[in-house]
Protein backbone atom coordinates (compact mmCIF):
# COMPACT_ATOMS: atom_id res chain seq x y z
CA UNK A 1 0.00 0.00 0.00
CA UNK A 2 1.45 3.40 -0.96
CA UNK A 3 2.57 5.76 1.79
CA UNK A 4 0.65 8.94 0.95
CA UNK A 5 1.24 12.06 3.01
CA UNK A 6 -1.45 12.66 5.71
CA UNK A 7 -3.23 9.46 4.63
CA UNK A 8 -3.88 8.41 8.22
CA UNK A 9 -5.42 11.77 9.09
CA UNK A 10 -7.38 12.23 5.87
CA UNK A 11 -10.84 11.60 7.36
CA UNK A 12 -10.16 13.99 10.24
CA UNK A 13 -8.86 16.58 7.78
CA UNK A 14 -11.98 16.30 5.60
CA UNK A 15 -14.18 16.53 8.71
CA UNK A 16 -12.37 19.74 9.73
CA UNK A 17 -12.59 20.92 6.10
CA UNK A 18 -16.39 20.47 6.27
CA UNK A 19 -16.69 22.07 9.72
CA UNK A 20 -14.82 25.21 8.65
CA UNK A 21 -16.81 25.26 5.40
CA UNK A 22 -19.99 25.58 7.50
CA UNK A 23 -18.54 28.72 9.10
CA UNK A 24 -17.41 29.95 5.69
CA UNK A 25 -20.74 29.53 3.91
CA UNK A 26 -22.56 31.27 6.78
CA UNK A 27 -20.13 34.19 6.85
CA UNK A 28 -20.02 34.53 3.05
CA UNK A 29 -23.83 34.60 2.87
CA UNK A 30 -24.11 37.19 5.64
CA UNK A 31 -21.39 39.25 3.98
CA UNK A 32 -23.35 39.12 0.71
CA UNK A 33 -26.47 40.39 2.51
CA UNK A 34 -24.43 43.23 4.05
CA UNK A 35 -22.97 44.09 0.62
CA UNK A 36 -26.47 44.28 -0.89
CA UNK A 37 -27.28 46.70 1.93
CA UNK A 38 -24.33 48.85 0.77
CA UNK A 39 -25.89 48.96 -2.73
CA UNK A 40 -29.33 49.82 -1.39
CA UNK A 41 -28.00 52.67 0.73
CA UNK A 42 -28.40 50.94 4.09
CA UNK A 43 -24.75 50.21 4.92
CA UNK A 44 -23.51 48.49 8.06
CA UNK A 45 -19.75 48.90 7.60
CA UNK A 46 -18.74 47.47 10.98
CA UNK A 47 -20.62 44.26 10.20
CA UNK A 48 -19.07 44.25 6.72
CA UNK A 49 -15.59 44.44 8.20
CA UNK A 50 -16.31 41.63 10.68
CA UNK A 51 -17.69 39.31 7.99
CA UNK A 52 -14.79 40.12 5.67
CA UNK A 53 -12.36 38.94 8.36
CA UNK A 54 -14.40 35.82 9.18
CA UNK A 55 -14.68 34.92 5.48
CA UNK A 56 -10.94 35.44 4.92
CA UNK A 57 -9.90 33.34 7.93
CA UNK A 58 -12.43 30.54 7.34
CA UNK A 59 -11.62 30.51 3.59
CA UNK A 60 -7.89 30.13 4.33
CA UNK A 61 -8.45 27.41 6.95
CA UNK A 62 -10.97 25.50 4.81
CA UNK A 63 -8.69 25.72 1.80
CA UNK A 64 -5.71 24.62 3.91
CA UNK A 65 -7.45 21.51 5.23
CA UNK A 66 -8.51 20.67 1.69
CA UNK A 67 -4.93 20.99 0.43
CA UNK A 68 -3.69 18.62 3.14
CA UNK A 69 -6.34 15.97 2.41
CA UNK A 70 -5.97 16.29 -1.36
CA UNK A 71 -3.19 13.70 -1.99
CA UNK A 72 -5.21 10.95 -0.26
CA UNK A 73 -8.35 11.95 -2.15
CA UNK A 74 -6.45 12.09 -5.43
CA UNK A 75 -5.37 8.47 -5.21
CA UNK A 76 -7.73 6.49 -2.96
CA UNK A 77 -10.95 8.28 -3.85
CA UNK A 78 -10.46 9.71 -7.30
CA UNK A 79 -7.93 7.52 -9.11
CA UNK A 80 -9.16 4.18 -7.74
CA UNK A 81 -12.89 4.81 -7.57
CA UNK A 82 -14.41 8.03 -8.94
CA UNK A 83 -12.47 8.00 -12.23
CA UNK A 84 -13.70 4.44 -12.84
CA UNK A 85 -17.29 4.48 -11.57
CA UNK A 86 -18.36 8.12 -11.11
CA UNK A 87 -16.33 10.29 -13.50
CA UNK A 88 -18.78 13.17 -13.16
CA UNK A 89 -17.78 13.44 -9.47
CA UNK A 90 -14.08 13.55 -10.42
CA UNK A 91 -14.79 16.36 -12.84
CA UNK A 92 -16.99 18.19 -10.34
CA UNK A 93 -14.22 17.97 -7.75
CA UNK A 94 -11.68 19.50 -10.12
CA UNK A 95 -14.12 22.31 -10.94
CA UNK A 96 -14.63 22.92 -7.22
CA UNK A 97 -10.94 23.09 -6.37
CA UNK A 98 -10.12 25.39 -9.31
CA UNK A 99 -13.05 27.69 -8.53
CA UNK A 100 -11.96 27.82 -4.87
CA UNK A 101 -8.45 28.87 -5.91
CA UNK A 102 -9.87 31.60 -8.14
CA UNK A 103 -11.82 32.92 -5.17
CA UNK A 104 -8.64 33.63 -3.17
CA UNK A 105 -7.81 37.04 -4.73
CA UNK A 106 -11.47 38.08 -4.43
CA UNK A 107 -11.48 37.22 -0.73
CA UNK A 108 -8.26 39.17 -0.16
CA UNK A 109 -9.63 42.11 -2.17
CA UNK A 110 -12.84 42.27 -0.11
CA UNK A 111 -10.85 41.99 3.12
CA UNK A 112 -8.54 44.86 2.11
CA UNK A 113 -11.37 47.05 0.75
CA UNK A 114 -13.55 46.43 3.81
CA UNK A 115 -10.82 48.03 5.97
CA UNK A 116 -10.65 51.26 3.93
CA UNK A 117 -14.12 51.59 2.41
CA UNK A 118 -16.61 54.11 3.73
CA UNK A 119 -19.84 53.09 1.95
CA UNK A 120 -21.47 56.51 2.39
CA UNK A 121 -18.56 58.49 0.91
CA UNK A 122 -16.98 56.00 -1.51
CA UNK A 123 -20.03 55.35 -3.67
CA UNK A 124 -17.82 54.49 -6.66
CA UNK A 125 -16.17 51.61 -4.83
CA UNK A 126 -19.38 50.17 -3.38
CA UNK A 127 -20.40 48.46 -6.63
CA UNK A 128 -17.06 46.69 -7.19
CA UNK A 129 -16.91 45.73 -3.49
CA UNK A 130 -20.41 44.22 -3.65
CA UNK A 131 -19.54 42.43 -6.91
CA UNK A 132 -16.47 40.80 -5.31
CA UNK A 133 -18.45 39.79 -2.22
CA UNK A 134 -21.35 38.31 -4.22
CA UNK A 135 -18.95 36.50 -6.56
CA UNK A 136 -17.14 35.00 -3.56
CA UNK A 137 -20.43 33.89 -2.02
CA UNK A 138 -21.43 32.21 -5.30
CA UNK A 139 -18.12 30.32 -5.43
CA UNK A 140 -18.47 29.25 -1.80
CA UNK A 141 -22.04 27.99 -2.30
CA UNK A 142 -21.04 26.10 -5.45
CA UNK A 143 -18.10 24.51 -3.64
CA UNK A 144 -20.11 23.53 -0.56
CA UNK A 145 -22.87 21.88 -2.62
CA UNK A 146 -20.28 20.18 -4.86
CA UNK A 147 -18.34 18.98 -1.83
CA UNK A 148 -21.48 17.45 -0.32
CA UNK A 149 -22.38 15.71 -3.59
CA UNK A 150 -18.86 14.31 -4.02
CA UNK A 151 -18.62 13.14 -0.43
CA UNK A 152 -22.05 11.48 -0.71
CA UNK A 153 -20.72 9.61 -3.74
CA UNK A 154 -17.40 8.61 -2.19
CA UNK A 155 -15.42 9.99 0.73
CA UNK A 156 -11.72 9.56 1.57
CA UNK B 1 -3.99 58.81 -6.15
CA UNK B 2 -5.19 58.15 -2.59
CA UNK B 3 -4.01 55.10 -0.63
CA UNK B 4 -7.55 53.72 -0.86
CA UNK B 5 -7.64 54.02 -4.66
CA UNK B 6 -4.12 52.56 -4.95
CA UNK B 7 -5.18 49.53 -2.89
CA UNK B 8 -8.25 49.12 -5.07
CA UNK B 9 -6.19 49.24 -8.29
CA UNK B 10 -3.68 46.76 -6.84
CA UNK B 11 -6.41 44.32 -5.77
CA UNK B 12 -8.12 44.41 -9.18
CA UNK B 13 -4.88 43.95 -11.12
CA UNK B 14 -3.76 41.24 -8.68
CA UNK B 15 -7.01 39.35 -9.29
CA UNK B 16 -6.45 39.49 -13.04
CA UNK B 17 -2.81 38.38 -12.68
CA UNK B 18 -3.80 35.45 -10.47
CA UNK B 19 -6.46 34.24 -12.91
CA UNK B 20 -4.06 34.37 -15.88
CA UNK B 21 -1.10 32.75 -14.07
CA UNK B 22 -3.34 30.04 -12.60
CA UNK B 23 -4.83 28.93 -15.91
CA UNK B 24 -1.87 29.59 -18.22
CA UNK B 25 -0.14 26.18 -17.77
CA UNK B 26 -3.41 24.46 -18.68
CA UNK B 27 -3.29 25.39 -22.34
CA UNK B 28 0.42 26.04 -22.95
CA UNK B 29 3.59 24.01 -22.68
CA UNK B 30 4.73 25.99 -19.67
CA UNK B 31 6.39 23.85 -16.97
CA UNK B 32 4.87 23.88 -13.50
CA UNK B 33 5.53 22.09 -10.20
CA UNK B 34 3.81 18.68 -10.13
CA UNK B 35 3.35 16.61 -6.97
CA UNK B 36 3.48 12.82 -7.23
CA UNK B 37 1.50 11.60 -4.19
CA UNK B 38 2.47 7.91 -4.52
CA UNK B 39 6.17 8.68 -4.73
CA UNK B 40 5.98 11.74 -2.42
CA UNK B 41 8.12 13.82 -4.71
CA UNK B 42 7.95 17.06 -6.68
CA UNK B 43 8.94 17.61 -10.30
CA UNK B 44 9.09 20.77 -12.34
CA UNK B 45 7.92 19.71 -15.78
CA UNK B 46 5.48 20.36 -18.60
CA UNK B 47 3.59 17.06 -18.46
CA UNK B 48 3.23 14.49 -15.72
CA UNK B 49 4.62 10.99 -16.19
CA UNK B 50 2.25 9.18 -13.83
CA UNK B 51 -0.30 9.96 -11.15
CA UNK B 52 0.48 13.58 -10.35
CA UNK B 53 -1.20 16.83 -9.32
CA UNK B 54 -0.43 20.22 -10.80
CA UNK B 55 -2.88 22.09 -8.58
CA UNK B 56 -0.29 23.06 -5.95
CA UNK B 57 2.10 24.29 -8.63
CA UNK B 58 -0.51 26.35 -10.44
CA UNK B 59 -1.75 27.76 -7.14
CA UNK B 60 1.78 28.80 -6.15
CA UNK B 61 2.31 30.35 -9.56
CA UNK B 62 -0.94 32.30 -9.24
CA UNK B 63 -0.05 33.55 -5.77
CA UNK B 64 3.42 34.66 -6.87
CA UNK B 65 1.91 36.50 -9.85
CA UNK B 66 -0.69 38.06 -7.55
CA UNK B 67 1.93 39.24 -5.03
CA UNK B 68 4.27 40.64 -7.69
CA UNK B 69 1.41 42.46 -9.43
CA UNK B 70 0.00 43.90 -6.20
CA UNK B 71 3.41 45.21 -5.10
CA UNK B 72 4.19 46.70 -8.53
CA UNK B 73 0.71 48.23 -8.85
CA UNK B 74 0.91 49.78 -5.39
CA UNK B 75 4.32 51.29 -6.10
CA UNK B 76 3.13 52.80 -9.38
CA UNK B 77 -0.36 53.87 -8.24
CA UNK B 78 0.91 55.69 -5.15
CA UNK B 79 3.15 57.86 -7.37
CA UNK B 80 0.27 58.93 -9.64
CA UNK B 81 -0.99 62.36 -8.64
CA UNK B 82 -4.41 62.23 -10.34
CA UNK B 83 -7.37 60.64 -8.54
CA UNK B 84 -8.83 57.43 -9.98
CA UNK B 85 -11.53 58.30 -12.51
CA UNK B 86 -15.04 56.89 -12.37
CA UNK B 87 -14.48 55.14 -15.70
CA UNK B 88 -11.22 53.51 -14.54
CA UNK B 89 -12.85 52.37 -11.29
CA UNK B 90 -15.66 50.61 -13.16
CA UNK B 91 -13.37 49.15 -15.82
CA UNK B 92 -10.93 47.68 -13.30
CA UNK B 93 -13.69 45.87 -11.44
CA UNK B 94 -15.26 44.71 -14.70
CA UNK B 95 -11.93 43.32 -15.93
CA UNK B 96 -11.22 41.58 -12.61
CA UNK B 97 -14.65 39.92 -12.53
CA UNK B 98 -14.58 39.09 -16.25
CA UNK B 99 -11.12 37.48 -16.18
CA UNK B 100 -12.07 35.37 -13.16
CA UNK B 101 -15.37 34.41 -14.78
CA UNK B 102 -13.68 33.50 -18.07
CA UNK B 103 -11.20 31.22 -16.30
CA UNK B 104 -14.06 29.63 -14.34
CA UNK B 105 -15.93 29.01 -17.59
CA UNK B 106 -12.76 27.58 -19.16
CA UNK B 107 -12.45 25.02 -16.34
CA UNK B 108 -16.18 24.28 -16.30
CA UNK B 109 -16.29 23.69 -20.06
CA UNK B 110 -13.19 21.49 -20.19
CA UNK B 111 -13.93 19.48 -17.06
CA UNK B 112 -17.56 18.88 -17.95
CA UNK B 113 -16.49 17.00 -21.06
CA UNK B 114 -13.41 15.28 -19.57
CA UNK B 115 -13.15 11.49 -19.53
CA UNK B 116 -10.73 10.70 -16.67
CA UNK B 117 -8.47 7.65 -16.92
CA UNK B 118 -8.70 5.51 -13.78
CA UNK B 119 -5.57 4.05 -12.19
CA UNK B 120 -5.19 0.26 -12.34
CA UNK B 121 -6.59 -1.52 -9.27
CA UNK B 122 -3.62 -2.69 -7.14
CA UNK B 123 -3.46 -6.16 -5.52
CA UNK B 124 -3.72 -4.80 -1.98
CA UNK B 125 -6.83 -2.74 -2.74
CA UNK B 126 -9.83 -3.22 -0.48
CA UNK B 127 -12.65 -0.65 -0.88
CA UNK B 128 -13.01 1.41 2.30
Amino acid sequence: MPDIVFDGAARLLVLLHAATAIVLVGAATHHAVVAVGYLRGTPRPRLGRIYAVVVAVSYAVTFGFGLLAYPTFRYHTRALYLDRYEPWASNLFDMKENFAALGIPLVIATLVLSRVLDPKRDRLLVGPYAAFVLFTAAIVWFDVISGLLITMTRGV
Amino acid sequence: MSRKDALYVAMCLGTIAFAIAFVYPQFTEQAVAWYYPLERRWAYETRATGLAMDFYGRLAQGLVAWAATVIAALLVALRIKRPLSERATSLLAAWAVTFTLLVILYFAWNLYFRHPTPSPIPDWYRPR
